[in-house]
């Protein structure tokens, strides 16, 4: 096993020169009352003009690229059977606390391994007291994404991403790991508890969760169950928001579905259209989240400065859709690891909470009123509270109960490191 | 009221040709993958790389403009769109013989007044007992260089109203129309909205609802093979080729940033022409035509997607009128396998008095300049002597 490189984000002064020879090429549109001004058809000129004028005149990318590298970086040569071997690019970093728990995080779509840093420093430490335990963490740029390399091969779907988390994993001596995730993320997370779990993957917590609804053939029982409960207040308001993204918001999912090709001429050709594409679902999907210039700068620049290119970042979607059946299908079966579902009320899906059961067996359960799709990013309390409460002292021993790890193993692990 | 026509000739500025070589000089490519030229994933990077590269240098824009400038007879005029104020409309305009017939042409996207090239020349010949056209196309607000309304809620009741307007102002009172695409509903539109003017509709586009679409894919029951192959192909475009719609319908202004990207633009609109044709051999020349349309627009490339917003969240209702039976109006159709939406005749009958119908052994969704011929044909024998809508061509013809 080959050990990882450590590994700094530095991306060349040609692109950067290149991306500025673009952006000062940047044609607008003309303005157009209520289209250009609001956020019903896309969105706004204003907001784009001016998000353009500071990537142009101020947005300072070797600050940012700093910044991102004061959190340890490392690749790793990961071979995913059947397709090669690809360098995944990750953030590791060790608590310091003895027999922490491994915890692996997805990022998604529009997101990346950048969604994992609020929540470090709260995860690395266990509490005082005894409170609450302390994780290892991993977070990869999923291939095809971030700084990991491009797949470049057809059918590279959600098994493989399993594939390859899960030996990423296995390759930084973790056996035995834990999942946090949402959006693709999930999906995977999903695929790697399927194929992995329980005896790798132990338990997963995700706040996205995409079960099929019961019916009375599918899930006799729960569906009997479900008809004697009438949906809250929050769950009805939960199937419009999903009602509404399903008729308005899911444009992007459908034409990264079909053609990822075409529409990636825009996100690799165009600053201003990836912009666009990207920030349109930042502030679509969060809860009111404040961003940043910088921080929507950063996240674009992530896609802009990917090492496989933006436009792969549409190609798992066409895998999911055109896998038989299709991932999104396949991962909505019962899968006995057992799961943490964090709900948060701003998401854009937003399924009833019992429809959950048929996912897995539940051991922990959270909703939140605030906070949307991003929820590592917008609410990291929440979700640092939710690992610390599945994983903790009230459940105790749980972590223990799950684990068979030896001793030496952790060691391994800490000489690796070391 | 006096006529506002002018006469037009495209002219883009030299600036606007400059803008565009620039724009290409730094063309980034997606990276190769395995898949880059597998069109079922979209537009494929060989294609892409060598019309970016022509486009740049040696497609000659000029002399395109030239060509068309000499073949279709330009105009401007302005039209009053009720709530919208004045809206200047651009034209190609060429009568028949005497005694022709006036027809009203509608593109729809990615299509333009271009579309007509081929079927001008056929449309307006006096050939035996074929009727003559004067044909009229237009280029839809948004699109082409016609302007586009400044405010939002423009949907297909107001295209109607501006190209129901344009032959107003040329003083063809009475006509017919011919369309596809986004022609569909616009000329059915038009013929609702004004039954005592259009008079007969011919169109190469039959567009099915949302609610009826599936049980019409679902269903076995057609025996004709070319029936079947046409439901086929209409659940082919509904799984793997309505994104763009989706896309177009929900986030235009989004999409349209990118747009104003000439590489973009292009695959955007070429994977079309790829898709939606049967087989066309489409030169670089003309594909490269085709998007400068959209590239030099007047409202701009992004102005022409905002139609499938509008059309879904303003006027909807209304507008869900065309699918109805519309008893006034005499209906004309030709279809074509390899177009989008392919449902069976039978279905037509729903729309209105169908008197005239075929069934093409090939061709796509543009049927103008995929088979100019056999839509030429198909309308003359239409509006023939002994055709179906032979008393409509008597009463309007001058």
């Amino acid at each position: 096993m080959s050990s990882p490189s450590p590994f700094e984000i530095s991306i060349p002064s040609s692109e950067l020169q290149r991306l500025h020879q673009k952006l000062a090429l940047t044609d607008f549109p003309d303005e157009v009352s209520d289209i250009s001004s609001n956020w019903s058809r896309g969105v706004p000129l204003s907001e784009i003009k001016r998000l353009i004028h500071y990537w142009q005149n101020s947005f300072d990318w070797r600050a940012a690229e700093a910044r991102l590298n004061t959190f340890p970086q490392f690749t790793t040569a990961i071979e995913v059977e059947g397709f090669g071997v690809y360098d995944v690019h990750f953030i590791h970093q060790k608590s310091a606390v003895e027999n922490a728990i491994p915890l692996m995080f997805l990022h998604g779509w529009p997101g990346s391994f950048v969604e994992v840093t609020k929540m470090l420093p709260e995860l690395l430490k266990g509490g005082e007291e005894g409170e609450g335990p302390a994780f290892d963490v991993v977070a990869p740029s999923l291939i095809d994404f971030g700084f990991s390399a491009a797949s470049k091969k057809e059918s590279f779907n959600a098994d493989q991403h399993a594939e390859a988390c899960h030996k990423l994993m296995l390759s930084l001596g973790y056996s035995e790991y834990v999942i946090q995730a949402g959006d693709l993320g999930h999906l995977i997370a999903r695929f790697i508890a399927l194929k992995y779990g329980p005896k790798h993957c132990k338990a997963t917590h995700l706040n996205s969760a995409l079960p099929a609804e019961p019916t009375a053939t599918s899930h006799p029982e729960l569906y009997a169950e479900l008809e004697k409960i009438p949906l809250d207040k929050a769950e009805i308001a939960g199937l419009m928001r999903t009602k509404i993204f399903s008729e308005e918001g899911n444009g992007y999912l459908r034409i990264q579905s079909t053609k990822p090709q075409t529409i990636g001429y825009s996100l690799t050709d165009s600053p201003v259209g990836l912009l666009a594409w990207i920030y349109e679902k930042m502030h679509g999907w969060s809860d009111n989240y404040p961003w940043s210039d910088d921080e929507i700068l950063t996240w674009v620049s992530i896609y802009y400065f990917s090492t496989a290119g933006p436009s792969a970042s549409s190609y798992l979607y066409y895998e999911n859709e055109h896998r038989n059946p299709s991932a999104f299908a396949a991962m909505q079966v019962y899968i006995n690891v057992p799961l943490g579902i964090a709900s948060f009320e701003k998401d854009v899906i937003v399924l009833p909470k019992a429809w959950n059961r048929t996912l897995g067996p539940i051991v922990f359960e959270s909703v939140y009123e605030r906070g949307g799709h991003f929820a590592a990013w917008e609410r990291p309390d929440a979700i640092v509270h939710d690992l610390k409460g599945m994983f903790g002292k009230e459940r105790e021993g749980y972590w223990t109960r799950l684990s068979n790890r030896r001793k030496n193993e952790v060691d391994w692990v800490r000489g690796t490191l070391s | 009221m006096v006529s506002s026509i002018k006469p037009f000739k495209i002219s883009i500025p030299d600036s606007a040709l400059r803008t565009l070589q620039g724009k290409l000089a730094v063309s980034s490519f997606p990276d190769e993958v395995d898949f880059s030229d597998n069109w079922s994933y979209g537009t494929t990077l060989t294609d892409i790389k060598r019309l970016a590269r022509y486009w740049q240098s040696g497609f000659d824009w000029r002399a395109r403009e030239k060509m068309l400038n000499e073949k279709l007879p330009q105009f401007t005029t302005k039209v009053e769109v009720d709530g919208f104020g004045e809206l200047e409309m651009h034209f190609v305009h060429q009568r028949g013989e005497e005694g022709g017939i006036p027809l009203l042409f509608c593109h729809g996207w990615p299509g333009s007044f271009l579309e007509v090239l081929k079927i001008l020349p056929l449309l307006t010949e006096k050939k035996g007992t074929g009727p003559s056209f004067h044909v009229v196309a237009p280029s839809l607000p948004n699109f082409g260089f016609s302007e586009g309304p400044k405010q939002p809620g423009f949907g297909i009741p107001q295209y109607a109203e501006a190209i129901h307007k344009v032959m107003m102002d040329l003083g063809y009172d009475k006509y017919v129309t011919q369309g596809g695409d986004w022609g569909f509903e616009i000329t059915r539109f038009v013929a609702l909205k004004y039954p005592t003017h259009c008079l007969a509709t011919h169109l190469n586009f039959i567009e099915v609802p949302p609610e009826v679409l599936s049980s019409l894919i679902a269903s076995t029951a057609s025996p004709i093979p070319l029936e079947k192959e046409g439901l086929e192909r209409t659940k082919w475009f509904l799984d793997e080729g309505y994104g763009y719609n989706d896309l177009q319908r929900t986030c235009p202004s989004t999409l349209g940033f990118g747009l104003r990207d000439p590489l973009f633009l292009l695959s955007w609109i070429y994977e079309k022409l790829h898709d939606w044709t049967d087989s066309y051999p489409w030169t670089d020349d003309e594909i490269l035509t085709w998007i400068s349309i959209y590239q030099f627009s007047r409202a701009g490339p992004e102005a022409s997607v905002r139609i499938y917003y509008e059309r879904n969240h303003i006027h909807l209702e209304e507008t869900m009128r065309v699918h109805e039976f519309n008893a006034d109006v005499k209906l004309g159709y030709s279809l074509f396998p390899k177009d989008l939406c392919v449902p069976p005749d039978n279905f037509v009958k729903r729309l209105g008095e169908v008197v005239f119908g075929r069934r093409h052994k090939s061709g796509g969704h543009f049927a103008a300049y995929e088979r100019p011929e056999w839509l030429v044909e198909d309308l003359k024998e239409m509006f023939d002597e002994k055709g179906g809508a032979q008393d409509i061509g008597k009463k309007i013809s001058c």
